[in-house]
């Protein structure tokens, strides 16, 4: 016996089986005691809605993330603690330095406060996870795409597609040289973005070179690159920066030498900030969606928690666009003001 | 009487549905829509989107109306407490729903179906912000977007039409293989309010939805081509502002009518008299039934190619002695209307050749056209 079947014999749709388990108050009177007595009849209890009247909620999720230092996280935390808060939920949160040790110990922290249930950004974990945890049947919801449990929840934001435009754009622009700057803690962003820029490269009809270095993602890791680059007498036509913060310390290293951009060299990032719009010149950036993520994760996390009975066809996966911010730094000179692709 | 529809399966009690704007955009207002007598009540764009709406919004100029919202400022979780709050009497809530992906849109389709929407509207198109250039320009994205959502869910799913998706087969026919139920056309136009010429700067900041009664005639005529492409519903929009127009719209063959400016400018109250009227018209022309009015105009609405050209020339029906007026005369650019001694108007019916324009315009009524 299942949802299905429970909804065909009472003639109506999943979703209002669904709807009389969850929140009985929002179906009509007939139709719930009609649904009721089907499940009674059929002996229908299901094992999540058991489950959920024997455990007593502590009204408060995890956030495991692994850096509160930049925007990006930031304004991930600041979108769960928003939907958290609209619904009542209190957020523990821990930072993991992407340090899969520290991750495993906070998840079995958190389980012992008896979380309702948990976001992971960026897990590091590979299924490595202690013995208490992995016996603990809680919600649980990615950010990034490193899916931990076959039927955990991931949101992510498209930065493969995001790299694969900016990169594309830098080709229109006419570039034959590229260089990306990874962020060395991040490793799964890295591959995404590289794998998003080589499809732009395969996609072109001339022969680009491109060129890849692993950095620091600060001010000071996007410095240091391109001075050695500069002092190395090497620098390509356009740099492409993980973060706004390298992006920002190549500007700089870029101006100590002289050195113009966009006219010498074209530079780009693929993480907008507030910042980003009013640097001279103009920052072109990707704009990820991070608040909006946050958002999402936790509602979903809520969802899973909330709902006794899942919804069929709930989707599991959720999926943001980021956008193109063109601007100046990577040489347009088409428009007179920014425009977004 | 009641003059009631059936919209994809819903029945609604009249062919009047309020628009997804503002003033669906909180409990108080869509109670207020509800209570004012509308079938469906659409609300405000409701999406993932964390952004606040920008200030001032509103751009008004002479009878142009411009916008530049593209949805609500509540959360999801916000409008969860929002549709349990109303009291729907017998309406249908239709969520207007707007997302950056397939997985997203199935999402919130979801939820909302979940949170008692009785159908979903998709604003595809709408004029304003950059969001639309992926899914709202013939893109075979929109496909994969509308059938990752219609798939999701359980509710029909109408697809809000801009100008020129409206405008093209080949996109409509993607939309119908995704599984969309009904059609709602047109959205906003793009538009800008002008130039402040002295400060050489745009009067709005960014391009808006150009609404009211300006883009009318543009509606009807999209109402009247969808009816020939595709056999699905039509809910027409644009500028419907008094009962008359709501009859237009369903005797070129719109299902129902959406009210959006009309609200905008006159209030909730608008909603009622419009109702009320057009039962009353629908009586006292001893119609039973709206499937009776609608599409009964297209039959009169040829190709331009079958129109046989007939042999008119303008004439007075009365001598015109009018000194103070020359509209006539300037709207004959053949030059055939000229002022004769006694500055009475004469026309020469060997330059006229037909077009009409004095007859349109004469204040007075008193040029018609008849054979040569």
């Amino acid at each position: 016996m299942n949802i299905k079947r429970i909804a065909e014999l009472a003639g109506v749709s999943v979703a209002t089986v669904s709807r009389v388990v969850n929140h009985p108050e929002r179906v009509r009177d007939k139709t719930r005691e009609h649904v009721l007595s089907v499940m009674e009849e059929y002996n229908f209890t299901p094992n999540w809605f058991a489950r959920s009247l024997n455990l007593e909620s502590s009204k408060t999720i995890a956030l495991l993330i692994p850096s509160i230092e930049t925007s990006y996280f930031q304004q991930i935390i600041s979108g769960v603690e928003t939907v958290a808060g609209n619904k009542g939920y209190a957020v523990l949160f821990g930072q993991t330095s992407n340090d899969p040790g520290r991750e495993a110990e906070f998840v079995d922290m958190m389980v012992n406060r008896k979380v309702d249930g948990m976001i992971q950004v960026n897990s590091r974990l590979n299924g490595k996870e202690t013995m208490a945890s992995q016996n603990v049947e809680l919600p649980r919801v990615h950010i990034g795409k490193n899916r931990i449990r076959a039927n955990d929840t991931l949101c992510y934001v498209d930065i493969e597609e995001g790299a694969r435009r900016m990169t594309q754009h830098l080709i229109e622009l006419g570039y034959n040289t590229i260089m990306a700057l990874f962020d060395e803690m991040n490793e799964d962003a890295s591959e995404q973005i590289n794998i998003g820029i080589h499809r732009a490269l395969r996609d072109a009809n001339q022969p680009i070179s491109f060129s890849s270095v692993q950095a620091e993602s600060s001010v000071r890791g996007g410095y240091l690159t391109i001075q050695r680059l500069i002092q190395n007498k090497y620098f390509p036509e356009a740099i492409v920066t993980a973060s706004d913060l390298q992006a920002i310390g190549a500007m700089k290293a870029a101006r100590d030498a002289n050195i113009n951009i966009p006219d010498d060299m074209a530079l780009v990032s693929l993480t907008d900030s507030a910042v980003c719009s009013v640097l001279s010149p103009a920052l072109t950036a990707l704009e990820l969606p991070s608040k909006k993520l946050g958002m999402a994760a936790a509602r979903m996390l809520i969802d899973q928690i909330e709902d006794t009975l899942p919804y069929v066809d709930m989707p599991h996966d959720l999926i943001l666009q980021p956008k193109l911010k063109i601007r100046e730094s990577c040489g347009n000179t088409q428009d007179i003001y920014e425009w977004f692709d | 009487m009641a003059y009631g529809v059936n919209l994809t399966g819903m029945t609604l009690k009249n062919a009047i549905i309020t628009a997804a704007g503002p003033w669906a955009g909180s409990a108080e207002g869509i109670q207020r829509c509800i209570d004012a007598g509308a079938a469906a009540v659409i609300t405000e764009t409701i999406c993932l989107e964390e952004r606040q709406r920008i200030s001032p919004r509103l751009f008004m100029k002479d009878q142009q109306l411009f916008n530049t919202m593209l949805y609500s400022n509540l959360h999801l979780e916000e409008w969860e407490r929002v549709l349990d709050q109303i009291d729907r009497k017998d309406a249908k809530i239709i969520c207007s729903i707007w997302g950056t992906s397939a997985s997203e849109m199935a999402y919130l389709g979801k939820k909302l179906e979940n949170m008692g929407a009785d159908a979903l509207e998709i604003s595809l198109s709408a004029p304003i912000g950059s969001r639309n250039k992926l899914v709202g320009y013939h893109s075979p994205d929109a496909e994969a977007f509308i059938r990752a959502l219609v798939d999701t869910v359980n509710i029909p799913v109408m697809a809000k039409l801009s100008y020129d998706s409206a405008s093209s087969p080949d996109f409509l026919k993607n939309l119908e293989n995704a599984g969309v139920s009904a059609f709602s056309a047109i959205d906003a136009l793009k538009g800008l309010l002008g130039v402040d010429l002295e400060n050489r700067r745009v009067l709005m900041p960014t391009y808006g939805g150009y609404t009211g009664t300006n883009i009318r005639p543009v509606s009807l005529a999209m109402t009247a081509m969808l009816r020939q492409y595709s056999q699905l519903p039509i809910v027409s929009s644009g500028g419907v502002l008094c009962y008359e127009h709501v009859l237009e719209f369903l005797m070129l063959g719109a299902t129902a009518v959406q009210l959006a400016s009309a609200i905008q400018l006159q209030g909730y109250d608008v909603i009622s008299s419009i109702i009320s009227a057009m039962e009353t018209w629908m009586e006292s022309h001893g119609y039973n039934s709206v499937d009776d009015i609608r599409g009964v105009a297209l039959a009169s609405l040829r190709p331009f190619e079958d129109i046989v050209p007939r042999s008119l020339v303008a004439s007075l029906i009365e001598p015109c002695a009018c000194t103070d007026c020359h509209i006539c005369e300037q709207s004959c650019i053949k030059g055939a209307i000229t002022r004769n001694d006694d500055c009475t108007i004469a026309i020469n019916s060997l330059r006229c050749d037909g077009c009409g324009l004095c007859v349109e315009r004469c204040p007075k009524k008193i040029i018609k056209l008849r054979w040569r």
